[in-house]
């Protein structure tokens, strides 16, 4: 089912971006009064492009890739799509979306749902994950609860009665029955009523829940990137849960055997009888570290009471003498329960945590966009910039062209990821801080030159003497003549840059001096696995694999385009 | 020929002006961001000051354990933080004279008695002055800052009561926003001090309160006895500080033109030395994989050119963008997770130069031993660096060896019946490797600096990491002088790839 409903948000996704935003954008077009227009050299280019498949396709996954992680916030995230209570209804997520679109508006949005409207005494935040349990079944909720008030109640009528008959009693000797009888009769029938009032409250929200008046719906991976994983067992990092071979340390499984009577350093020592419960039959191998597993009844996590030690294991490798290293207070570890060492379930966290045990399945997504639309952002404001000083000097040459030559090469020495990492240690620069900052510094000159030369060229051509003879203002003959005739090296040369961007992104990130700490980054998970080198592969492994097949299918689009555009012809050798 | 000399000429003097304009810009931003060594000492003593409050009781929260007034200025003075930009910066750079002080020994002051007992007189009364002020001050609740007297205020003046009453309100709102209320006060020239507000005092309160004039004369007296104080010992080149040292001072020119780049903050030693003991380091890793990435990318280049739409070309192309898509420091932290022995393999140690017994083993004659060591330390740095310039230099070998394949010369050499082998590894390969030998001036800047994330990933103690740290640390003067020979390689190395090229390829010509 799941798997059903990722593949129709990917369908939907490559359909909306390969035909919807096409059209709404020639549609945009068409009321703005611009006719669209493609001269039929670029439709060639175009034709050229899309035959060369891997390109094509790989334009077609990274931009649908893309436009689908613009609605992230719906699909994953640790808030609902929707939830409904009575007619009470609200959308956390879809709320969470248009806070990062409107990041600049505050206010209304930025509120949060009651617990009390929802049906869950108190004036804080809503608890999603509790909201969800009562809907999913009612009865198991509220049972128990119930039955307490119930209990509650019985006693305290029963202790009224208690306290009526001595007053009775009292009263039948004709003596005045005590003070303080009366007030707690008084005080407890007070309560009995309220807890009455309680249960009435309760059975009506109960009765809402299993009337199906309450509901809720999720985006399709439950898990946030900012939250941390605090329902996982054991400590972060946490492996990935899912099987990736030789990514996911392999399940070893054990069966606790009888305790024996064994000292370590003042601790009980137990024997291990078998270590083949999970299907893999390899042997034991000291220093293992388990975890004894205790099933649950109903579907939920399985329960983690301990975590035990190899010590010695016995020359066939079957059994051996483990030491408990901590145990769950009020826990025993009996005969015949199962010791696991990767103990999460498959679905709980695919991918492992983070070290701040934040779940990477959602960095990697976020991170995705941020690295995505970071670059983009650096690509096209830094080309504008850049195309800009191209043409005003190739247009204008002499001591402008001179001038800014000169500045270019001084600029161009300037170490940048040194000033930037000197002024990133004093300020934590946000996106639009390190955006700026990189087209300021570097990647406005990445085009320049080229522009400048396609200019000087076009401009000694006919059609540009035509233009400018004929009384055109010099921004439109650089903008409407020359500039459609110079973009060749500004597209084929994008994709490279882009690639550029986005390994100086996780190089900022990697160093610490990228995007604020909370941000979701490949760059700071890599840093993770850095530090957690020995221990936690997966995090230098996930964002790594991230990154190459992201910049591996941009390259592929780069070539591409580099051959659907500029194709150079090499002679044969013979 | 004459217009070539020329154009080199012009390159080469530019090459001043834009380290100038490079050194002046970072050494202004060091200069304008917060975060200084003062600072840097500050934080360090607040550290100490809180684990100790830790330990008695954690009372202590409250008090400011920072530097006093008198003992920053005299830091101040010898981190060469109390010049303005311009003028720090001549002074580093060694065209405009900066003052050295030493310290006055013992032996100085017994050879000339005369002149240190004026001195000492004078001192002396320099510090009565500051004593009878020193007392007036906190018998009185007034404050100097600077030359103005601040004296604490009650109630608003007339015409300032919502100012008065805004920073009230800002007081009350705790500590959350101090900042706000520092802010607010000093708009209009007032202070906080505790919980109370200075303002500060009119001519007019002045004239009315004697106390208050007297306070202002004893400051002036005090300033007048430090100035007469200096007066004397200016007569042989001498400074007193406030706290009572004698320093001879003397005037000359140091910085870098001298070859004084100063010392460093962290390592306390010259930072000229600092560096030289890092060099090698970084150029013995930066030339293994310079030369790696030339095995390695010129055989694949050739051959991707001479199979142009093979197979062979297909299938490589496949390794070029995978090189092209991993950066280099990435490409070392898989190895390491591969390799360094966690999970999977245990091959290569986790970084490093050297294992730490290295020198002993050498000296012990176990050269084999160490020749070992040393290469499974230079493995993986040398593999990142491999990665790092795979994809442009192979793709840069085989287009240049493609056009070559389409020049006219070629074709003749095939026409005259040459066999093809000698056509292309002796005709077409030679003038094809024009470019990639030009490129070794490029690669001066690489094998000088470093790539800092690769020696960060793998810790090596070289260049990159050096310049890494002291950002970290602030270690302004090392900071500049990794950023000086950084930027000299960098403009001589670009000059020098052109004028290689000019020189091996007589079709190019410079103008």
């Amino acid at each position: 089912m799941k798997f059903l409903l990722v593949l129709l948000v990917l369908v939907v996704g490559v359909w909306f971006t390969q035909k919807g935003i096409p059209w709404i954008f020639k549609g945009i077009l068409r009321l703005a009064g611009i006719r669209w227009k493609s001269s039929p050299l670029a439709e060639k280019r175009i034709r050229r492009f899309k035959s060369i498949r891997r390109g094509y396709y790989s334009f077609v996954i990274i931009t649908s890739l893309f436009t689908t992680s613009l609605f992230l916030e719906v699909l994953v995230n640790d808030k609902p799509v929707m939830i409904r209570y009575g007619d009470q209804v609200a959308y956390p997520a879809v709320r969470d979306l248009t806070n990062t679109w409107c990041f600049f508006m505050e206010g209304p949005l930025t509120t949060f749902d009651r617990s009390e409207d929802f049906g869950i005494p108190g004036q804080g935040p809503l608890d999603y994950t509790e909201f969800a349990r009562l809907v999913e079944n009612p009865e198991a909720a509220f049972g128990p609860i119930v039955e307490k008030q119930k209990s509650d109640i019985s006693e305290l009528e029963m202790e009224i009665e208690d306290v009526r008959m001595e007053i009775e009693e009292y009263e039948a000797d004709g003596e005045e029955p005590e003070e303080w009888l009366v007030e707690d009769l008084a005080a407890a029938e007070k309560q009995v009523v309220q807890l009455r009032d309680g249960l009435e409250q309760l059975a009506s929200i109960e009765k809402v829940f299993l009337d199906g008046g309450a509901g809720v719906v999720w985006p399709l991976y439950r898990h946030g990137p900012y939250k941390n994983r605090l329902d996982l067992p054991g400590t972060a990092p946490h492996d990935p849960s899912l099987y990736i071979p030789g990514l996911t340390p392999a399940r070893q499984g054990a069966m606790l055997g009888e305790q024996v009577d064994m000292e370590y350093g003042g601790r009980l020592g137990m024997r291990i009888t078998a270590a083949s419960v999970s299907g893999d039959q390899s042997p034991l191998s000291a220093d293992t570290k388990f975890y004894a597993l205790k099933p649950t009844t109903d579907s939920g996590p399985v329960e983690v009471s301990g975590i035990v030690i190899v010590r010695k294991v016995s020359e066939d490798g079957f059994s051996g003498e483990v030491e408990i290293l901590s145990i769950t207070p009020g826990e025993t570890l009996t005969a015949g329960l199962k010791l696991s060492t990767r103990f999460l379930e498959t679905w709980e966290a695919p991918l492992g945590t983070s070290d701040a045990g934040i779940d990477v399945l959602p960095l990697l997504a976020y991170g995705f966009r941020v690295s995505v639309g970071f670059s983009l952002m650096v690509l096209v404001a830094g080309y504008i910039v850049g195309i800009l000083a191209g043409a005003i000097m190739g247009y204008y040459g002499g001591w402008t062209d001179i001038l800014l030559q000169r500045f270019i090469e001084i600029w161009g020495s300037v170490p940048f990821l040194f000033l930037i990492m000197i002024v990133a240690s004093i300020v934590d620069p946000g996106f639009w801080v390190l955006v700026i900052f990189l087209v300021i510094l570097r990647s406005w000159m990445a085009i320049t030159y080229q522009i400048r030369g396609e200019f000087y060229r076009e401009k000694a051509r006919d059609y540009v003497q035509a233009a400018i003879g004929s009384g055109v203002s010099d921004m439109t003959v650089m903008m409407r003549h020359i500039l459609p005739n110079s973009m060749v090296p500004v597209i084929s040369r994008a994709p490279f840059s882009f690639v550029n961007y986005i390994s100086s992104l996780v190089s900022l990130d990697f160093l610490g001096f990228g995007l604020p700490p909370t941000d979701p980054s490949w760059g700071r998970l890599l840093n993770q696995g850095f530090q957690f080198l020995t221990t936690s592969p997966h995090l230098v492994f996930l964002p790594v694999l991230a990154m190459a097949t992201t910049l591996f299918l941009v390259v592929l689009i780069g070539e591409a385009v580099r051959e659907a555009f500029d194709p150079k012809v090499f002679s044969r050798l013979r | 020929m004459s217009g070539m000399w020329t154009y080199f000429a012009r390159r080469l003097l530019l090459v001043p002006i834009t380290f100038l304009v490079i050194t002046f810009m970072v050494y202004a931003v060091l200069r304008v961001t917060p975060g200084g060594p003062i600072e840097q000492l500050e934080n360090q003593m607040r550290a100490a000051a809180a684990q100790e409050g830790g330990g008695g009781g954690g009372g202590l929260g409250g008090t400011d354990v920072g530097l006093d007034e008198k003992a920053r200025e005299e830091l101040r003075a010898y981190y060469n933080l109390d010049q303005p930009i311009p003028i720090a910066y001549m002074q580093w750079l060694g065209v405009y004279p900066r003052k050295d002080r030493t310290p006055v020994t013992l032996k100085e002051r017994e050879a000339d008695p005369e002149f240190w007992n004026r001195v000492e007189v004078a001192w002396v009364n320099f510090r009565d002055t500051e004593k009878a002020y020193d007392s007036a001050l906190l018998n009185s609740s007034a404050e100097f800052r600077g030359a103005t007297l601040l004296v604490e205020a009650n109630e608003a003046l007339p015409g300032e009561e919502d100012f008065f009453q805004r920073a009230g309100e800002l007081l009350s709102e705790g500590l959350a926003s101090r900042p706000a209320l520092k802010q607010h006060l000093e708009s209009k020239g007032w202070q906080l001090s505790g919980t109370r507000f200075m303002r500060p005092v009119t001519d007019a309160e002045l004239a009315e309160n004697p106390g208050w004039a007297a306070l202002v004369s004893l400051a002036a007296d005090k300033d007048q006895a430090f100035k007469n104080l200096g007066n004397i010992l200016a007569e042989q080149n001498k400074e007193a500080s406030r706290r009572g040292s004698y320093y001879n001072v003397q005037v000359g020119f140091s910085g870098i033109l001298q070859g004084d780049f100063g010392r460093s903050f962290t390592y306390n030693e010259d930072a000229l030395d600092v560096i030289t003991q890092k060099f090698p380091i970084s150029i013995y890793f930066g030339l293994i994989g310079y030369l790696a990435t030339w095995l390695i990318c010129i055989p694949l280049g050739i051959g991707k050119a001479v199979h142009h739409r093979g197979l062979f070309d297909t299938s490589t192309s496949v390794l070029v963008f995978l090189g092209y898509a991993t950066p280099g420091f990435v490409a070392c932290l898989l190895l390491l997770v591969l390799l360094g022995g966690g999970t999977y393999w245990n091959v290569v140690p986790l970084g490093g130069f050297r294992s730490e017994g290295w020198d002993l083993w050498w000296e012990q004659g176990e050269y084999w031993r160490c020749i070992k060591d040393q290469v499974h330390h230079t493995l993986v740095p040398m593999f990142g660096y491999l990665v790092g310039s795979f994809a442009s230099m192979t793709v840069l070998m085989k287009n240049s060896l493609l056009e070559n394949f389409g020049a006219d010369y070629v074709r003749t050499a095939f026409a005259k019946g040459l066999p093809e082998g000698r056509v292309i590894y002796v005709h077409a390969l030679r003038n094809s490797l024009i470019p990639i030998t030009a490129g070794i001036g490029h690669f001066l800047g690489i094998i000088f600096a470093g790539s800092f994330l690769i020696e960060k990933v793998c810790n090596i103690p070289g260049m990159g990491l050096l310049g890494y740290e002291s950002i970290i640390r602030r270690d302004y003067p090392i900071i500049l002088a990794t950023l000086v020979f950084g930027v000299l390689i960098r403009l001589t190395g670009n000059i020098l790839s052109d004028f290689i090229w000019a020189a091996i390829d007589p079709r190019i010509r410079f103008k």
